[in-house]
């Protein structure tokens, strides 16, 4: 008896904690009628860090500010831009600060490509000792 | 020497790394994408393009703003400030600069903050230094007296004014 209460309690548990959406700071009145523009600015949304909290999205930020960003993205898709257009508006503003993905540039080429050529070094070395301890 | 290699990287990373520290850079600050760029349009119509002129971006909701405001009178002699009272109200203004100083020459309205994105701003206060219509300089935060002295003043010396 106990173990099914425990099967039961773990099957809850474990289905709020892994099948929960994540929370979002979109406001009501801020979601589009046209599910379609309202799917892309959420799209867009989460790849646009929020400036005020620097950790978050703006899609899940409850900052103000955000809530500003998620209105223009909105405003804009409705008057027919691009998502690249819209993403390209706040850069020019905000720069490059402002992508959660930043792009590749000489500023960001270690940030990249640094823990792939650490992982590859490592490759190398390891590969180079096994070589040598047979040699012996 | 192939003794010393692990030593050698570990020093360059600590050198790496110490770097920002020592230089006591404040990761929280970042940088403006506008600097060097064309200034956008105030609500209260555009910058008069031949002097060098501050940009605040101000509240009176903002405690951080009324510390500021001394520091932007001593600079009111030496160039003209456009103050921009985001998402705030004018009669709340009036009352906020009557009470801390009015150092502007002119104050423009951002009520629902859409100036401020087309500035870059992500809070007030917020400080630009315009040069003939182009943004030379943006200060994220309040001026202290020291860094307007090191920092915006010889920006100011160097216009056309």
């Amino acid at each position: 008896m106990r173990g099914i209460f425990t099967t039961l309690f773990l099957a809850v548990f474990l289905s709020t904690v892994f099948l929960a959406a994540p929370a979002r700071a979109v406001l009501p009145d801020e979601i589009l009628k046209d599910p379609a523009l309202e799917s892309r600015a959420r799209d867009i949304s989460r790849n646009l860090r929020c400036l005020v909290c620097q950790g978050e999205d703006i899609d899940e930020s409850n900052a103000e500010l955000a809530g500003d960003l998620r209105r223009l993205v909105r405003e804009r898709l409705v008057a027919g831009d691009t998502d690249a257009q819209v993403v390209e508006y706040l850069r020019q503003r905000y720069g490059d600060y402002v992508l959660l993905k930043p792009p590749v540039t000489g500023e960001t080429a270690l940030l990249w490509f640094l823990p792939a050529s650490v992982l590859a070094g490592g490759f190398v070395a390891v590969v180079l000792a096994v070589r040598r301890k047979r040699r012996h | 020497m192939k003794r010393f290699l692990p030593l050698l990287i570990f020093l360059a990373l600590c050198a790496l790394l110490a770097r920002p520290l020592l230089t006591g850079k404040d990761p929280s600050v970042l940088p403006s994408a506008l600097v060097g760029r064309a200034a956008p349009a105030l609500p209260g119509g555009s910058l008069p393009a031949g002097n060098t002129v501050i940009v605040n971006f101000f509240a009176s909701w903002c405690v951080p703003c009324a510390a500021e405001q001394k520091v932007l009178e001593s600079l009111k002699g030496s160039a003209d400030i456009y103050g921009v009272a985001y998402k705030d109200k004018p009669p709340a203004v009036k009352d906020w600069l009557t009470e801390h100083g009015n150092p502007y020459k002119r104050v423009d309205f951002d009520g629902d903050g859409r100036t401020a994105i087309e500035w870059g701003v992500y809070g007030v206060p917020e400080t630009f230094v315009i040069d003939r219509g182009r943004v030379v300089y943006r200060h994220a935060g309040p001026l202290t007296a020291m860094q307007a002295a090191r920092e915006i003043v010889p920006l100011l010396k160097g216009g056309a004014r």
